[in-house]
């Protein structure tokens, strides 16, 4: 079990402070990141989009707007920012492309379908398990999924999620503890049958 | 110290954080509380679950580099041959228009165009009147636009290279921006290769017939065998290489 007291990169910030975010910062930066990157990806990525093409629209943002970056300490919470947004802008992008056309009006008060998710081979049962997991994992609050998922990362500590979602490390224990709860009474849930 | 709270000392448990003190409270809790193993028992195993994503999502991210086309280059390299520009790739007929109308141009007109001189006589570079380039060139796309010359600017630039700015925020920015013009010209040509595979101009000319199902017909484009330089001319068949209107 990875100890929940790691100290964070801190020689890499005082490095990209100092070259002013540089090629090579930025290279840094990111591959320090990225992993958690991805968890908040996960937390709020559509079901049907690919997390590969999702990664890599945060990469490119970024790249794009790294001088947005005054602080290299509030590099967590900002590129946070960017993975949100770029799973929320795909969510987006992936309604509007589902609008009929003109050509063909909307039947009053149907809503657009989501996109059918890319087709995959039959998943094994523990591949199922793991899919069902996040259908329920998807269905907690963003303030109790996002620690939830960054806690599931490898050697990341409390005071580093902390970091990134901005709060202190109790909340972020409390958030995960009850994040927890509902993840188990929403399991409970699919599982208990009806009372007849 | 206060006993933590149930969701607590489960994520505790789960997590391996927990002390001497948090085991205790467990015990004392279990004894009155017939479901906190079980409990403990689904948190754990949903850790090892959402472990096994979170951890394929962070294998995935560790194959996602920072894109090569923004990555930022030293100054020593100022060389575009890195990015070759790649007209050709917004299709050939753009190719073959844009070396059409540079066979037809003569010098002339290019030194106006570069020059702004429209009399003849040796103006400056930038023509008076503007206080900068970027008046000058909402001018150029005004007038341009009431003499029917241009037709509009491509909104998407082609980004050449880009590199942070040296001296504050922001970065330094080369891209290629595309206008779209209509203009008159002597004669057309369609691009072809020779028997060494050099590009050549070919001119040809265009024949025009009216189509029997418009009501009104230009008289210019109506003649058979007519020949028509005209840039609005439509050719009469469809070929592999029109040098085709901007319509």
């Amino acid at each position: 079990m990875p100890s929940p007291h790691q100290q964070p990169g801190a020689d890499e910030h005082a490095q990209a402070r100092e070259a002013g975010l540089d090629a090579s910062s930025l290279r840094h930066l990111w591959e320090e990141h990225r992993r958690w990157v991805a968890a908040i990806v996960l937390a709020y990525k559509p079901r049907w989009a690919e997390l590969d093409d999702l990664l890599q629209d945060v990469a490119t943002a970024f790249v794009a707007r790294s001088h947005e970056i005054r602080d290299p300490q509030a590099v967590k919470p900002w590129l946070r920012t960017v993975a949100i947004n770029a799973a929320r802008l795909a969510a987006r992008k992936g309604k509007l492309r589902l609008h009929r056309s003109l050509d063909e009006p909307t039947p009053q008060g149907q809503a657009p379908e989501e996109p059918a998710a890319p087709s995959e081979p039959p998943a094994s049962p523990d591949q199922e398990e793991l899919s069902k997991l996040i259908d329920l994992t998807v269905q907690l609050p963003d303030g109790y999924r996002e620690p939830l998922l960054l806690k599931a990362v490898q050697g990341l500590s409390y005071r580093q999620i902390g970091q990134i979602l901005e709060m202190p490390e109790t909340t972020v224990e409390t958030r995960i503890a009850r994040g927890r709860r509902m993840l188990r009474e929403l399991a409970q849930g699919q599982t208990i049958p009806l009372q007849g | 110290m206060s006993t933590p709270d149930r969701d607590i000392l489960i994520s505790r448990v789960v997590e391996g954080r927990a002390n001497s003190e948090d085991w205790s409270a467990v015990d004392t809790l279990a004894a009155s509380d017939a479901s906190l193993w079980r409990d403990i028992v689904h948190s754990h195993r949903d850790e090892q679950n959402l472990r096994r994503v979170v951890n394929a999502a962070g294998a995935a991210a560790e194959a996602v580099d920072l894109p090569a086309a923004l990555t930022v280059h030293t100054p020593s390299s100022t060389s575009f041959s890195r990015r070759p520009l790649r007209i050709g790739a917004l299709g050939g007929w753009l190719v073959a228009a844009a070396i059409g109308l540079a066979f037809v141009q003569s010098r002339s007109n290019n030194t106006e165009l570069l020059s702004g001189k429209t009399d003849g006589s040796n103006a400056s570079l930038l023509p008076t009147g503007f206080k900068s380039a970027d008046d000058a060139y909402k001018a150029y796309l005004t007038q341009g636009q009431k003499e029917g010359r241009v037709v509009g600017e491509v909104p998407e630039h082609y980004v050449l290279e880009s590199t942070p700015a040296a001296d504050g925020p922001g970065y330094n920015v080369t891209f290629v921006r595309f206008i779209v013009e209509r203009q008159r010209v002597a004669s057309v040509v369609r691009p072809t290769q020779d028997e060494t595979g050099a590009l050549r101009a070919l001119p040809f000319t265009m024949i025009v017939q009216a189509n029997p199902g418009t009501a009104k017909a230009d008289s210019n484009q109506t003649s058979p065998n007519k020949s028509d330089a005209a840039g609005s001319a439509r050719p009469a068949k469809k070929n592999a290489n029109p040098a085709k209107s901007w319509d």
